[in-house]
C-alpha cells in the first residue's frame, strides 16, 4: 500500500499539469514572495509600495535587468520544486541541512566559498562558517514506511548516527 | 570402341580368313602366320600411340576445364559480393524511403482532411501507448519492491539539481552594480525577512534578531553571500519544509480515508481491507448531521 502511494505521488509529480502549470505558478509566487523579502537590504530600493504586481521593479535596477532577475527567481524555484517532487516520490526520508552562522566548519559536508563566490582555501579545522549558501542533503538508511508527507525534514546540524548518509554537501562562506 | 575390342575384332577377321585357307592349303600355312604377326604388330603400336595423344589430349582438356572453373569460382564470389553490399546499400535506402513515404503521406493528407484526421489520431495512439507503457514500468517498478528495498533518485542527479541552484543563485546580482555593500533593515517590520535571517542565524523565526549580530553579519558577508544565504533560507522554507504539494490534487474525502489507513497500519494489509475500511468510514463521515 505504501509503494502504491509513492506510485500515485510520483504520476502526479511527472504529470503535465504538475511540471507545466502547477510548478509555473508556484514559483513565480514564491518569486515575488522572496523579491519583495529582499528589498529592504538592496541599496536601490525604492519607494514602490510593497505587495504590488510590479514587486520585481523595486531593487532600483532597470525594467531589462529587473525582468532578466525575475526570470531567474523563478528559474531556480522551478528547479527547487521539481527536485522537490523527485525527492518526494522515492522510498527515500530525506533530510536538508541548512547549517547556522557560527558553525565549525567541516570539509566532509561542507565546500567552502569566499563571499565573492569563489572556491575557498582552508587553513584549519576550526574555522567557523559566516553564511550557509546552499544546504546539505541526507538520505535516512531505512526507506519509508508512511505514507508520503509532502514536508521535508529540516535540521540546522549535521544528523548524528549512522542512520543516515550524506547525498549533497552544502556549500558555506567561511569567516 | 576400346582398344581390346578393336584387336579381338582385326585377330578374329584374320582367324577366319586363316581357317578357310586351311581347307584349301596346308602349305601357305607358315607364311600366312608370319605375316599375321607382323601386321599385328605393327597396327598395335600405331593404336597405342594414338591413344596415348588422345588420353593426353583429354589430360589437357581437364586441365583446362578446371581452371575455366577456378575463373568462374572468382567470379561468383566477386558478384556475391556486389550483391551483398548493393542489397545492404537498398535496405538503408529502403529505411530512408520509409522516412520520406511517411513525409509524403502528411503531405498529401494536408489536402484529404479525412486522412489527415486519421494520421492526427493514429499519431495520438502512438504517444498515449506510449505514455501508458512508461506509467505502467514506473508502476511495476513500485509493486515489486518489498518493505526495506530503496527507490530513490540518482545521488549525482540530486547534486547537479542542487548545483545548479546555487550557481543560479550566484549570478543574480551580477547585472546590480552596488558595491557590495547591504542596508540594514528594519526586521521588526519585515516578516519574512526576519524569518529567513532566523533561519539562517539558527534562531526561531518568530524571535527577534539582535541587531549587532545582523550588522556584524551584513558587514562580513556583503551583498552577494548575504542574498544567497537567504535565497538558501527561502528554499528551505518555502520550498523544501512546506506542504504546497498537498494543495494540487483535487480535495477527494475517499482518498484522504485511504491514505490515512495507510499511514494508520503498521503491518503488511492487503490493499481490499484498506479499502473496505475507508469505504465505511467515508459513508459513516457522510452519515453525520
Amino acid at each position: 500500500l505504501k509503494n502504491v502511494d509513492i506510485a500515485a505521488n510520483k504520476l502526479l509529480f511527472s504529470s503535465d499539469y504538475y511540471l507545466n502549470h502547477a510548478i509555473p505558478a508556484r514559483a513565480k509566487e514564491l518569486a515575488l514572495m522572496l523579491s519583495d523579502a529582499l528589498a529592504p537590504l538592496i541599496p536601490n530600493t525604492t519607494d514602490i509600495p510593497r505587495r504590488s504586481t510590479d514587486s520585481f521593479h523595486t531593487w532600483g535596477e532597470g525594467s531589462k535587468d529587473s525582468s532578466r532577475r525575475e526570470k531567474r527567481f523563478i528559474d531556480i524555484f522551478k528547479r527547487a520544486l521539481r527536485l522537490k517532487g523527485e525527492l518526494l516520490s522515492s522510498t527515500g526520508l530525506f533530510s536538508l541541512v541548512l547549517y547556522h552562522r557560527g558553525t565549525y566548519f567541516d570539509k566532509n559536508s561542507m565546500i567552502a566559498e569566499t563571499k565573492y563566490g569563489d572556491s575557498a582555501a582552508i587553513s584549519s579545522n576550526t574555522e567557523r562558517i559566516q553564511a550557509c549558501l546552499l544546504p546539505a542533503i541526507y538520505l535516512r538508511r531505512l526507506p519509508r514506511q508512511d505514507v508520503v508527507d509532502y514536508k521535508l525534514e529540516m535540521q540546522s546540524e549535521c544528523p548524528a548516527g549512522s542512520d543516515f548518509f550524506l547525498i549533497s554537501k552544502a556549500i558555506v562562506v567561511l569567516d | 570402341m576400346s582398344i581390346d575390342d578393336d584387336l579381338h575384332s582385326l585377330i578374329s577377321h584374320d582367324e577366319s580368313v586363316s581357317l578357310n585357307r586351311t581347307k584349301t592349303s596346308t602349305a601357305d600355312a607358315g607364311l600366312y602366320k608370319r605375316a599375321t604377326n607382323n601386321l599385328s604388330d605393327s597396327f598395335s603400336e600405331a593404336k597405342v600411340k594414338r591413344l596415348e595423344e588422345e588420353v593426353q589430349d583429354l589430360k589437357d582438356r581437364l586441365a583446362q576445364l578446371k581452371k575455366d572453373r577456378e575463373h568462374l569460382d572468382s567470379q561468383m564470389h566477386n558478384m556475391n559480393s556486389s550483391l551483398e553490399t548493393a542489397l545492404r546499400d537498398c535496405q538503408r535506402r529502403c529505411a530512408e524511403y520509409a522516412d520520406d513515404v511517411k513525409c509524403l503521406k502528411y503531405t498529401l493528407s494536408e489536402k484529404n482532411p479525412a486522412d489527415r484526421k486519421l494520421l492526427y489520431q493514429q499519431e495520438r495512439q502512438i504517444e498515449a501507448l506510449r505514455h501508458s507503457l512508461s506509467e505502467r514500468q514506473q508502476n511495476a517498478a513500485f509493486s515489486k519492491l518489498s518493505a526495506d528495498e530503496h527507490h530513490v533518485p540518482k545521488q549525482d542527479d540530486i547534486e547537479n539539481a542542487m548545483y545548479s541552484i546555487h550557481h543560479e543563485t550566484k549570478k543574480i546580482l551580477l547585472s546590480y552594480d552596488d558595491n557590495f555593500t547591504a542596508r540594514t533593515p528594519d526586521l521588526d517590520h519585515e516578516d519574512d525577512l526576519r524569518s529567513l535571517f532566523g533561519r539562517t542565524l539558527g534562531i526561531n523565526p518568530s524571535s527577534r534578531v539582535n541587531s549587532e549580530t545582523l550588522k556584524l553579519m551584513l558587514e562580513k558577508n556583503g551583498l552577494q553571500a548575504i542574498i544567497c544565504s537567504l535565497f538558501a533560507s527561502g528554499l528551505c522554507e518555502w520550498v523544501f519544509a512546506t506542504d504546497f504539494e498537498s494543495t494540487i490534487a483535487k480535495s477527494s474525502m475517499l482518498l484522504n480515508m485511504y491514505r490515512q489507513h495507510i499511514s494508520s497500519i503498521g503491518k503488511p494489509l492487503r490493499s481490499s481491507k484498506g479499502g473496505i475500511q475507508a469505504n465505511q468510514d467515508l459513508l459513516q463521515t457522510a452519515a453525520m448531521p
